[in-house]
C-alpha cells in the first residue's frame, strides 16, 4: 500500500473541485502524479463520482473562511461578504492551506490584501492599517516572545533598541479610535479623519490587550525601534539622544 | 473476525481507576460568560488545546505559542476545582507520511499543567504531503481506510502517544461524508481491533454515528451492537443541520432525538464511561443561546443519572 500518495490525492479531491472533475472525466491523467495501487486508484475514482464529495469541499472552504473570521474579524467586516468571498477565492487559488494553526493562514491572507492595496488592485484606504492592527493583536495574544538572548549578550555600545516584547506599534493613516469602533459596531466606516496616528498595543496584562494612543513625537521615535538600527541611527532619524532612548527603556517601552 | 496485529496485546486503559466526571461542556472563549453564570450546569470542561496555541515558524524551541489569555482563564477554572479534559484536533494520527512528535510534546505539557485525567484526538487525517514534499492541511477530517495496513500504522502512532503522555489516550470515531469503497474491515471492527491491540480508549461521538448512519443508510443501533462498548471512556453529543440533503456534524444546535436515544442505550451498557460532553461551536453559540444550552446539559445529566452513573461531588 502507498497510503501517502492516496492521502495526498484524496486531499486534492476535497480541496479542489476541478481536481475531482478531472478525476471523474480523465482519471489516468488526473492521478498520474501519485504513487497509487490499483485499489487506491479505484477508490479515488469512486470518491470523485460520489455526490457527497461536494459537501466535503464546502466544509473545507468553511474551515478556511472560518479561520479568517476568527483571526481577522474587523478586516472581514471591512471587506463585507461579497468582497471577502471574491478575495478569498483569489487567495486560495494561490495555494492550498499549509498549516492547521490558522493564524498563519490569516497572516498570509492579511499580507495578500496589503499587497493588493499596494499594487493598486484593491482600493480601500483602511485595509492596510486594520490588517496590521489585527495581526499585531493576534501576535500579542498568542504568547509574547521571551526577551531574546541577544538582548542580554549585547554590550551597551551594540544596543539596537527594540520595542518591548509586550508591545506592538501600529501606524494609522486615519483616526484609529473612530475607525476601529465603527468596525466593532459592524458599521462601514465613512469618512474617517485622515492623519498620522500611532497606536500602541500593550499585552502586558494577562486579561486583555490595552490600546494606547501615542503622542506623535513618541510614535516617531518608537517606529524606528525594531532591533535593527543602532542608537546613533535612530538618533539621526528621530532626532533623539541616547539618554532619551535609555529613559524609554527604563519606562518599559524598549527591551 | 479480525486477526490480531503483531505485537503484544495490551489491556484496555485502567478505566475503572479513572474519575467519573459526569457531564462536560466544550470550552470556547465565546462561552466564558455562560461558564461563569452557570457553574452548576456542568461537571467539567473539555478543551481543544491546539485551538489555543499556534506554531511560530521562526521559533526553534519551543515551537508553539500559547494563547496566554485563554490559558489564564483555564488556570482560573482549574483553581476553582473544575476538571479540565484535553481533546485535541491537530495530531492527524492518520497521516501516513509523518508523526508530529512536537505536537505530542506540547499536549504533554498541557496535560501536566491541567492534570487532564485522559486525553483524546480524532481518528482521521487532516495533514498530507503535497507533490513537492511540503505539507497541506485540509482542515477536514479525511477518513482512514479501514484496512489492516492502516490499522498497523495507526496502532504504532497510538503507542507513541501512550509513550509520550502517561495518561489514557482515546481516539474519536470519525464523521465521514463520502465512503471509501472496498475496505477490509467495518468501522466497528477497525475500532475494536485498534483498542484491543493498543489499549487506547474510545471517545464515542454519538452525533458522528448518527450523521454517518443518516448519510450512508445504516442502522446506528446495529453499529453500536458491533462495537465493544467496554472501550468507551467518553461520549460526545451535539447537534447538526442539513446541507444539500446531507446531514452535517456542525455542532450547531440541540441534539436530535435519535442521539438522546443512542446515549441512553450506550450509557446503560458501557460500564467504563467517565464523561458525556455536549459540543457547540463558538460560531453557533449565539444562535443556540444560554437557555437551550442549559436544557441540553440538564438532559445529559438526567441521562447520566437514569443510567445509574455516579453523580460527581462538587
Amino acid at each position: 500500500m502507498s497510503l501517502t500518495g492516496f492521502q495526498s490525492a484524496l486531499a486534492q479531491l476535497i480541496i479542489d473541485a476541478d481536481s475531482s472533475r478531472r478525476t471523474r472525466c480523465e482519471p489516468d491523467g488526473a492521478l498520474d502524479g501519485y504513487d497509487l495501487t490499483a485499489l487506491e486508484r479505484r477508490r479515488l475514482v469512486a470518491i470523485a463520482h460520489d455526490s457527497k464529495l461536494r459537501v466535503a469541499h464546502r466544509i473545507h472552504q468553511f474551515f478556511r473562511i472560518n479561520a479568517l473570521l476568527q483571526s481577522l474579524p474587523l478586516t472581514v467586516r471591512l471587506l463585507g461578504d461579497r468582497r471577502l468571498r471574491s478575495l478569498a477565492d483569489g487567495f486560495w487559488r494561490l495555494g492550498a492551506p499549509r498549516n492547521y494553526y490558522y493564524q498563519r493562514e490569516a497572516a498570509r491572507f492579511g499580507e495578500y490584501l496589503i499587497d493588493l492595496v499596494e499594487r493598486g488592485e484593491l482600493k480601500d484606504p483602511y485595509i492596510p492599517e486594520v490588517v496590521r492592527f489585527e495581526l499585531a493583536a493576534m501576535d500579542l495574544s498568542r504568547g509574547q516572545q521571551v526577551k531574546g538572548l541577544e538582548a542580554y549578550t549585547e554590550s551597551e555600545t551594540d544596543w539596537r533598541p527594540r520595542l518591548s516584547h509586550n508591545l506592538r506599534l501600529v501606524i494609522f493613516e486615519h483616526a484609529p479610535g473612530d475607525l476601529l469602533s465603527c468596525l466593532e459596531r459592524g458599521k462601514a466606516p465613512g469618512d474617517i479623519q485622515a492623519g498620522r496616528y500611532y497606536l500602541l498595543l500593550d499585552g502586558s496584562s494577562p486579561e486583555c490587550i490595552r490600546l494606547v494612543p501615542l503622542l506623535a513625537e513618541l510614535g516617531r521615535i518608537l517606529q524606528h525601534c525594531e532591533g535593527r538600527l543602532s542608537v546613533e541611527e535612530i538618533g539621526a532619524r528621530a532626532r533623539v539622544s541616547a539618554t532619551d532612548l535609555q529613559s524609554l527603556a527604563a519606562a518599559g517601552y524598549l527591551d | 473476525m479480525v486477526p490480531p496485529l503483531n505485537g503484544p496485546r495490551i489491556q484496555p486503559p485502567a478505566c475503572d481507576r479513572l474519575p467519573r466526571l459526569g457531564v462536560g461542556l466544550l470550552y470556547s472563549e465565546a462561552l466564558s460568560a455562560f461558564i461563569s453564570d452557570h457553574r452548576d450546569a456542568f461537571d467539567f470542561l473539555e478543551v481543544i488545546p491546539d485551538t489555543l496555541w499556534s506554531d511560530d515558524p521562526k521559533a526553534t524551541a519551543p515551537t508553539y505559542r500559547d494563547n496566554l489569555f485563554a490559558l489564564a482563564q483555564l488556570d482560573a477554572y482549574a483553581s476553582q476545582g473544575i476538571p479540565i479534559v484535553l481533546h485535541s484536533t491537530g495530531l492527524s494520527i492518520g497521516s501516513e507520511a509523518a508523526f508530529d512528535a512536537s505536537h505530542a510534546e506540547h499536549i504533554a505539557a498541557w496535560q501536566k499543567r491541567f492534570q487532564s485525567p485522559w486525553h483524546s484526538d480524532h481518528l482521521a487525517t487532516f495533514r498530507v504531503q503535497d507533490a513537492e514534499g511540503g505539507e497541506i492541511d485540509v482542515g477536514f477530517p479525511m477518513p482512514i481506510p479501514y484496512d489492516r495496513a492502516a490499522l498497523a500504522y495507526v496502532a504504532a502512532r497510538v503507542r507513541r502517544m501512550q509513550d509520550a503522555i502517561p495518561r489514557p489516550f482515546l481516539l474519536e470515531n470519525n464523521v465521514y461524508y463520502f465512503e471509501i469503497p472496498d475496505q477490509e474491515l467495518t468501522e466497528p471492527e477497525f475500532l475494536n481491533a485498534l483498542c484491543a491491540e493498543t489499549g487506547c480508549g474510545l471517545l464515542l461521538d454519538l452525533h458522528n454515528v448518527y450523521t454517518n448512519a443518516k448519510n450512508h443508510g445504516f442502522d446506528s443501533l446495529a453499529f453500536l451492537e458491533a462495537l465493544n462498548l467496554e472501550h468507551v471512556v467518553e461520549i460526545h453529543i451535539a447537534g447538526g443541520h442539513e446541507l444539500d440533503g446531507v446531514w452535517l456534524d456542525s455542532h450547531s444546535g440541540v441534539c436530535p432525538e435519535s442521539v438522546w436515544e443512542l446515549l441512553a442505550q450506550v450509557l446503560s451498557r458501557a460500564t467504563n464511561v467517565c464523561g458525556v460532553v455536549f459540543e457547540v461551536f463558538p460560531t453557533w453559540y449565539a444562535e443556540l443561546g444560554a437557555t437551550r444550552l442549559l436544557g441540553e446539559l440538564k438532559r445529559a445529566r438526567q441521562a447520566w443519572v437514569d443510567a445509574g452513573k455516579v453523580v460527581p461531588c462538587r
